[in-house]
């Protein structure tokens, strides 16, 4: 009878809507819940989906299977007849749903939960299907709610099955969005407390901003940033290591990789073994999108245009403007006699420039094969070689003052020690002071090439790229000298020559200072006082050098003196996390703040970054930022690379990065564990926008 | 004095628990780092005061339904009861870490008419409006239990038991974790299972 009334009923509503194969919806408070079926009526032996589908109240979300730090999954317990099996569900792509600093994985809006049955090879034709849900879920925004409803769906089981267009075009949708199964190569490393899994293999689409979900809930901490790193065989994912790690894991723990693909995210879903560590390239590749001019990746031939353009402008800055100036003056010298002799020395300065970055990115790379992270500026890392530094721009100083001449110097005109020797050896020294001289200066569009220059796994595409940088700070003066109007528009060598060369010692003298500064901040006030001590007796030296017998034997050792003394100057061990500012940059320290929801801007500097100095007295520190600072809650976390910090090198690297300044904005409002990359070049009124948000 | 004192701990405090790596669990088997929070009457209460005692914390939000399900069943009660009663001295202490606004927050007052209510056992109810020893704690769920052993080593964190569902016939038959590690405690056995996956409610921090 029952079975009669029922078969009455699905003929009653199968023929006059599609409304029989999907339940009632029932309102279960803060979710509207019913049933679809691809079909109205089906065969033995058929499969055939059934899918769940709740319509969540605006900012209402409910849970994935591994709900993530709190909360409770979907669940969905049958009750069917004989005739049908049910599979698992079909999970959708989760999101993270940040909660302050609780991380849950869930679902917001409309999401389906598809099922796969089976209806039995020997279900009975015409015979009916009663289908029952008991659906059950833990529905949170501010507060949590537990909520539970019975759904109910009919079918029949026929000689032909008829499929709802409708319902199974949904299906069919969520089916095909929801993460898939794929093989990929994948490997995971617990040390201690910190997570590393390897993806290589992987399909096509956008990494950078890929996401693990796993099943297994022990396995990493939700609520901790998951950091990518795009290689050219793959990607890794930093971050740490659950308390599931305590008895390790033995088999392959299966979760889904989410990613992006054509701007759409998208999940799939993969299984990592933990075992060694699979190479996926270094971390090229990863020059990460966002904001700012620097942030787009660039290829081969970007980098080569952009190091050369970035060449020409570092002529113009700060740091090597006394030294370009030097060279200018001896351009002048050389302009109103032969051409020819001006030509040579263009190219005796320009191979000066050459063989001088040649040498350091050779002693860079000999070291970075070493396994030291090191970046570019590395040298300057170094407080022996800034005191060196010091102690020689001291010196051109003092020669173009007049203090003394080399020997050597055969035009009393423009002399600076050896960059200042008439000729060709002059020119050449001239042009390797330039870019000693330079390296503190990042300009613009040159930060990015750099980058990408280091990070490359090519020695040669290393050397290609500062081939470029160089020529592009060289061609200045090559063109000057074969640009046949110029030459005759300097103006004449005269007196006014002697009266600007003494006036170029204050430039330098200044640059002097500032060596000693670094110094300072390096090696502390002895260290200082050394590069300080180093200076008096290399101008005692020259001093002595102008008397005659004994004296001048006194005054070379009184040189030998002076070089050897910076080279006492240490490294200062940090002195201790009392003296660490709160706002010293970790990547912890950025996490913790974003946890409490606030903004926070991350300054990558030294002291020996002029570009950082310049960004700092112009925009950080100038009071409408200090305020905006202040108004916006924003953290303000410094990185200090003036000395050698693998922590920060490898933070920069993965940004692309071999060199500061860099800028980071991580903004309250997202959750990307990337930050923003702003400009190079700071404005205030560019910072102000970035941290107000407009 | 006593606010003296706790104006003076308080930022140390806050110090310590931002010192560590954000929202990262303190490891199961290390010492806690000492902390002043603030009870339900008023008193402050070190952590270090406990030293020789045994401490549990279990963090709690009257509003959740996690929470609902174990006091209801008078599940929760007993096993403060219980617990308490154990004859290594013991302490337990329920943390409200709700914010202001936010569902579960509760005043002194507040907090002693919810133990009223339920004729609960706790020793003190913490107020951690601002998240402190939560954060410190990196508790994530209502329910979300700690044992503190005698030497301020942490032996226990997680779940309360392995039914995660707020359904109240689930208590029946459920392992409480909590009660097992006590146990092993009582017998000098080590614990032997430290960390669980808490369940629940998220703790409802100011956002």
């Amino acid at each position: 009878m029952r079975a009669l009334f029922l078969s009455l009923f699905l003929w009653l509503i199968a023929t006059t809507s599609a409304f029989a194969t999907t339940s009632l919806s029932v309102d279960t408070g803060r979710v509207e819940a019913s049933l679809l079926s691809s079909h109205y009526t089906v065969t033995p032996g058929q499969t055939f989906q059934i899918a769940l589908k709740t319509e969540l109240d605006e900012n209402w979300h409910t849970y994935w299977r591994n709900p993530g730090d709190s909360g409770e999954p979907v669940q969905i317990t049958w009750i069917l007849p004989d005739a049908l099996s049910a599979d698992d569900i079909v999970w959708p792509l989760p999101d993270t749903i940040p909660t302050g600093p609780i991380i849950n994985y869930g679902f917001e809006g409309a999401p389906l939960f598809p099922v796969a049955f089976t209806v039995a090879e020997n279900a009975a034709i015409g015979s009916i299907l009663e289908i029952e849900a008991q659906v059950y879920y833990l529905v949170c925004y501010d507060i949590c709610i537990p909520e539970d409803g019975t759904l109910r769906i009919v079918l029949q089981v026929s000689e032909t099955a008829d499929l709802n267009d409708e319902n199974a075009a949904a299906i069919v949708e969520a089916i095909g969005q929801a993460p898939r199964e794929i093989a990929v190569r994948a490997a995971m490393q617990a040390d201690g407390a910190a997570l590393s899994i390897q993806f290589s293999d992987l399909p096509e689409g956008d990494f950078s901003d890929a996401y693990f979900f796993p099943y297994d809930k022990t396995l990493l901490v939700h609520s901790d940033p998951q950091v990518v790193s795009v290689g050219p065989d793959g990607i890794q994912i930093d971050t740490s290591a659950s308390f599931g790690w305590q008895d390790g894991f033995s088999g392959s723990q299966s979760g889904v990789l989410a990613f992006d693909l054509n701007g759409e995210r998208t999940g799939r879903i993969v299984s990592v073994a933990p075992g060694p560590a699979i190479a996926v390239g270094a971390v090229a590749g990863n020059l990460p999108g966002g904001s700012g001019p620097s942030g787009a990746p660039i290829g081969l031939l970007g980098a080569i245009i952009g190091a050369f353009i970035g060449g020409l402008i570092l002529n113009l800055m700060p740091c090597v403007f006394p030294v370009i100036s030097l060279k200018a003056l001896s351009l002048a010298k050389s302009a109103h006699s032969e051409r020819a002799v001006a030509r040579r020395e263009a190219w005796a300065y320009a191979f000066g420039i050459f063989a001088t970055f040649a040498i350091l990115v050779v002693v860079l790379l000999a070291i970075k094969a070493g396994g030291a992270e090191l970046g570019w500026g590395f040298q300057l890392q170094n407080p022996i070689f800034v005191g060196l530094m010091a102690l020689l721009l001291f010196a051109v100083g003092l020669n173009l003052v007049g203090v003394f001449e080399i020997a050597g110097g055969t035009y009393q005109g423009t002399g600076a020690g050896l960059a200042g020797r008439g000729g060709l050896s002059g020119s050449f020294f001239t042009g390797a002071l330039a870019v000693l001289v330079a390296t503190p200066c990042a300009a613009p569009f040159m930060a990015t090439a750099v980058g990408y220059a280091l990070l490359s796994e090519s020695a040669f595409v290393t050397m290609l790229v500062f081939a470029a940088l160089a020529a592009g700070f060289a061609a200045p003066f090559i063109l000057f000298a074969y640009a046949p109007g110029l030459l005759s528009k300097l103006p004449k060598p005269g007196p006014w020559m002697v009266r600007l060369r003494e006036f170029l010692s204050f430039p330098m003298f200044a640059a002097s200072l500032l060596f000693v500064w670094v110094v300072g901040n390096q090696a502390g006030v002895d260290g200082m006082g050394l590069v300080l001590l180093a200076m008096l007796a290399f101008a005692l030296a020259v001093w002595l050098l102008q008397r005659k017998g004994i004296w001048r034997i006194v005054g070379v050792a009184t040189i030998i003196l002076a070089i050897a003394l910076p080279f006492a100057a240490r490294t200062e061990t940090a002195t201790g996390s009392a003296d660490i500012a709160t706002d010293a940059w970790s990547p912890e320290r950025v996490a913790e703040l974003r946890a409490e929801g606030r903004p926070v801007f991350v300054d990558f500097t030294a002291d020996w970054c002029v570009t950082c100095k310049v960004n700092e007295r112009l925009v950080l520190k100038t009071d409408s930022v200090k305020q905006a600072f202040a108004e916006t809650n924003t953290a303000f976390l410094i990185a200090d690379w003036t000395n050698k910090n693998d922590v920060i090198a490898r933070e920069l690297e993965s940004y692309g990065r071999a060199g500061v300044p860099l800028y980071l904005y991580f903004p309250a409002s997202d959750n990307s564990v990337r930050g923003q990359v702003l400009p190079q070049i700071l404005t205030v009124d560019m910072l102000l926008n970035t941290l107000k948000g407009t | 004095m006593k606010t003296f004192a706790l104006a003076l701990t308080l930022p140390l405090a806050s110090v310590l628990a931002f010192s560590a790596p954000a929202f990262a669990k303190i490891a199961t088997g290390s010492t806690v780092s000492d902390m002043a929070v603030v009870d339900s009457n008023g008193v402050t209460h070190n952590l270090s005061d406990f030293e020789g005692q045994r401490v549990i914390l279990e963090w709690t939000n009257e509003g959740c339904p996690y929470v609902k399900k174990h006091y209801k069943s008078n599940n929760m009660q007993a096993l403060q009861r219980e617990a308490t009663a154990s004859e290594t001295e013991t302490v337990w202490l329920s943390v409200i870490s709700s914010a202001p606004g936010k569902q579960g927050h509760k005043d002194g007052n507040g907090a002693n008419q919810t133990v009223e209510r339920y004729a609960a056992a706790p020793t003190a109810v913490i107020l951690d409006e601002e998240g402190t020893m939560g954060l410190a704690f990196s508790a994530r769920t209502t329910p979300h239990m700690y044992i503190i052993d005698a030497d301020q080593t942490l032996v226990y964190q997680g779940a309360i038991d392995d039914n995660s569902s707020s359904s109240v016939a689930s208590i029946d038959g459920a392992t409480n974790y909590v009660r097992a590690a006590l146990a092993d405690l009582d017998a000098g056995r080590a614990v032997a299972t430290t960390d669980t996956q808490p369940y629940g409610c998220s703790v409802k921090y100011a956002s």
